[in-house]
């Protein structure tokens, strides 16, 4: 039942697409991150009118599943896109925009609303005595912010980070039902060929892991040098 | 038009115990997994510490279908290899299982941070106060964890939520199940408005989780 | 604290256990009928109406789990259970023996029949065909140099009969993407309908007839591009041997007395097997 041969052509095959995959991964995380740090600082500090809409934003992104909310933003997205540049008066069709583009602007989003959660958590773990002790030593607000606060936060915010990498290369994925071509897209599109598909799965399961373990030691390194003891 | 809407809404309510039972049977597992892998992990106990980074790498970073697949397909095929020929795994239990493994090894790595951030002047200082170390942890330790492990708890359990839709694969109809019969039966004239439905029944139960955890949290925080 | 902690794992494992038995019950109670009939499990798609899917009253139906349920009329020895799940599990778990059979309109390949049983006598006839606009003129593969092709489905036969097109004539280039399943065929007809894209390839199998004229879309059909003959594939295992040969003469029977012909079509409004020779 199990070929071997076939396993080790399927893994090199799917191998060729995992720095797609993670740059895919990176790009998002990167972006949910950025758009995380907005939406924590607006809580954090209660902005009105904003904490609202932050409200909506949130319980809608964490609760719908994101193969829902792709196939919603697959023919949302493009249709706002055309209406902002037709409102700046430019002539271009919407309707080719990039399938890359909407996955990203998809997953980052949804992303955004739990690292925005990661984020909260995060300045609640530094100690309040440290900015009590910061504040008594005359350090203005930004600088508490910045100097005392951000960097104990992130500290504390790297495995959950690294948690979030992980769910980010596996929502690329979902890219495939709009054409974009990732690591699992690549053993379903190898399986459907041969159709070992027990092959196909188990081998990509085996490089999902080995980026996991990958993301997990580097995560690990980088808290064990920071991380006072 | 209208009734549709209205079978739909009692199909979802018809199946929504199938959800409701696989996200609390899987939380629970994951959740006690979740506590003895933080324990190994944080203990450093050689071999199986390092055992335990290869499980929580695994169960996180692995696709959901996949650990589904192999939870159903797999392990009785893995028991009829070892001479058990009539083990059989149902749906439900390759999902509770499956699920609740992804689950535990996503919130270990939310408590075992969580845990790390509690001051080591806490540890010295309920020592010196002659507390047992079962009296430390409960007392003074854990109080501190729990607020800070809050938020990223509660991520898993909302990602833990959005998991059960891919118990469809297998042949489980639950509430995205029904959406999708739905929608293949009108052969996917109807996908928009169902999935705008879906969207709201998952975004109200992921509401409840984060309803639930934010109460948790004003009961267990100090500021 | 600690005692709550071991209680609590108690009841965990007690009410997994009892999702265990509510499940197991009903399968017993079905095998403990007749020692001499085997149950054939058969995988079978749970949304590809009208190829199959699951009813309102939660029947799985369609043209090939309903030529099941004939096959179960004219064979002995045998009783078929139709299990509805997605198309890559029903794969998987035929490869692991879960299932026994699967029902989802395969065609013969080498690589097919490397790992499966494939009975002799096809179940059908998978129609690849090219929609198009209403006016556009295309007729033919060879229309579409240069032209916008809908993304193609590595799952099933399409994409295999496309590239055999293109070895054969290497002259003419075609341009497509590769998607998975998922975005709905009236979406897709939709699509060539309102010219974001000139032709789809797909097997006709999947409801384009009642689509298009529910919809009222300006999108045809060509003649069909290919015609592969469908076939259920069963596990490999020896004492598949036998379900092999009974499936191959229940078959048999069925296209003889026309049963064949009359569910196509009732599934798929047309009969399948008008184009053969």
């Amino acid at each position: 039942m199990f070929d071997l041969k076939a396993s080790y052509d399927m893994f090199l095959g799917i191998l060729g697409l995992l720095p797609k995959t993670l740059l895919l991964a990176v790009t998002i995380l990167i972006l949910s991150t950025l758009l995380g740090i907005v939406i924590a600082i607006i809580q954090q500090y209660k902005i009105p009118v904003l904490i609202q809409l932050i409200g909506l934003f949130k319980l809608f992104l964490r609760g719908t599943p994101m193969v829902v909310f792709l196939y919603l933003m697959y023919y949302a997205l493009p249709a706002m896109g055309q209406l902002i540049i037709s409102l700046l008066g430019i002539n271009y069709n919407m309707n080719n925009m990039s399938p890359v583009i909407i996955l990203i602007v998809t997953v980052s989003l949804t992303l955004s609303a739990f690292q925005s959660e990661i984020i909260r958590g995060a300045f609640l773990a530094v100690d309040y005595g440290q900015i009590e002790a910061a504040h008594s030593l005359g350090y203005s607000f930004y600088q508490t912010f910045t100097r005392i606060i951000v960097p104990q936060a992130f500290v504390h915010a790297v495995p959950d980070f690294a948690n979030s990498f992980t769910v980010a290369i596996k929502a690329t994925s979902l890219g495939f039902l709009i054409t974009v071509i990732d690591i699992f897209a690549k053993a379903k599109i190898m399986a459907a060929q041969n159709f070992r598909f027990v092959e196909a799965f188990l081998m990509v399961a085996l490089i999902y892991w080995g980026a996991g373990i990958l993301i997990t030691k580097i995560a690990d390194r980088y808290e064990n040098d920071v991380r006072i003891k | 038009m209208e009734m549709s809407t209205l079978e739909l809404l009692l199909e979802f309510l018809k199946v929504l115990p199938i959800n409701i039972i696989i996200i609390i049977l899987s939380a629970a597992l994951g959740l006690l997994f979740a506590i003895l892998l933080t324990f190994l992990r944080i203990k450093k106990i050689p071999v199986i510490s390092q055992m335990a980074d290869l499980y929580v790498s695994f169960a996180r970073s692995v696709p959901g279908l996949i650990l589904l697949f192999i939870a159903y397909f797999g392990i009785p095929k893995i028991l009829s290899l070892m001479g058990f020929n009539s083990v059989d795994v149902s749906p439900m239990h390759a999902a509770i299982i499956s699920m609740g493994f992804y689950h535990s090894g996503y919130i270990s790595e939310v408590f075992r941070p969580a845990y790390l951030s509690v001051d080591k002047s806490q540890h010295e200082a309920a020592d010196s106060l002659g507390y047992t170390p079962t009296k430390k942890f409960f007392r003074i330790i854990l109080p501190q964890v729990i607020p800070v492990a809050l938020p990223g708890y509660g991520n898993g359990l909302v990602y833990l939520i959005h998991d059960t839709s891919l118990i469809f694969a297998i042949g489980v109809i639950d509430i995205m199940g029904v959406a999708e019969l739905f929608i293949s039966r009108s052969y996917g004239t109807n996908q928009v408005f169902i999935y705008f439905v879906i969207a709201l029944m998952f975004s109200a139960m992921c509401f409840t989780a984060d309803f639930l955890i934010k109460k948790l949290e004003k009961k267990t925080s100090f500021r | 604290m600690g005692k709550r902690l071991i209680s609590f794992t108690l009841c965990i494992f007690v009410l997994i256990f009892l999702v265990a038995c509510s499940n197991d019950d009903k399968t017993k109670a079905e095998s403990d009928g007749d020692k001499n009939v085997r149950i054939i499990k058969v995988a079978t798609g749970h949304t590809s109406k009208p190829l199959s899917w699951i009813d309102k009253d939660g029947e799985v139906t369609g043209y090939e789990p309903e030529i099941i349920k004939e096959l179960d009329k004219v064979i002995d020895g045998y009783k078929f259970e139709l299990v509805a799940v997605e198309d890559s599990a029903g794969e998987t778990g035929l490869a692991t023996g879960k299932y026994d059979m699967l029902a989802g309109g395969l065609g013969f390949t080498e690589e097919r029949a490397e790992q499966y049983i494939i009975p002799s006598e096809s179940n059908g006839r998978a129609l690849i065909k090219i929609y198009v606009g209403k006016d556009s003129g295309i007729e033919g593969i060879e229309d579409l140099v240069g032209k916008n092709i809908s993304p193609l489905s590595p799952a099933g036969a399409t994409l295999k009969t496309v590239k055999d097109w293109e070895a054969e004539h290497p002259e003419h280039k075609l341009k497509y993407d590769l998607a998975d399943v998922g975005i709905p065929m009236a979406d897709r007809l939709k699509e060539i309908s309102n010219g974001k894209y000139d032709a789809l390839f797909y097997p006709s199998s999947y409801g384009q007839i009642k689509i298009i004229e529910d919809q009222k879309l300006a999108v045809r059909a060509t003649d069909p591009i290919k015609i592969i003959p469908t076939f259920f594939m069963i596990h490999k295992s020896e004492e598949n041997e036998k379900l092999k040969e009974a499936i191959d003469e229940g078959l048999k029977k069925l296209k003889d007395s026309g049963k064949l012909s009359e569910l196509s079509v009732e599934f798929y409004d047309e009969d399948v097997f008008q184009y053969d020779k």
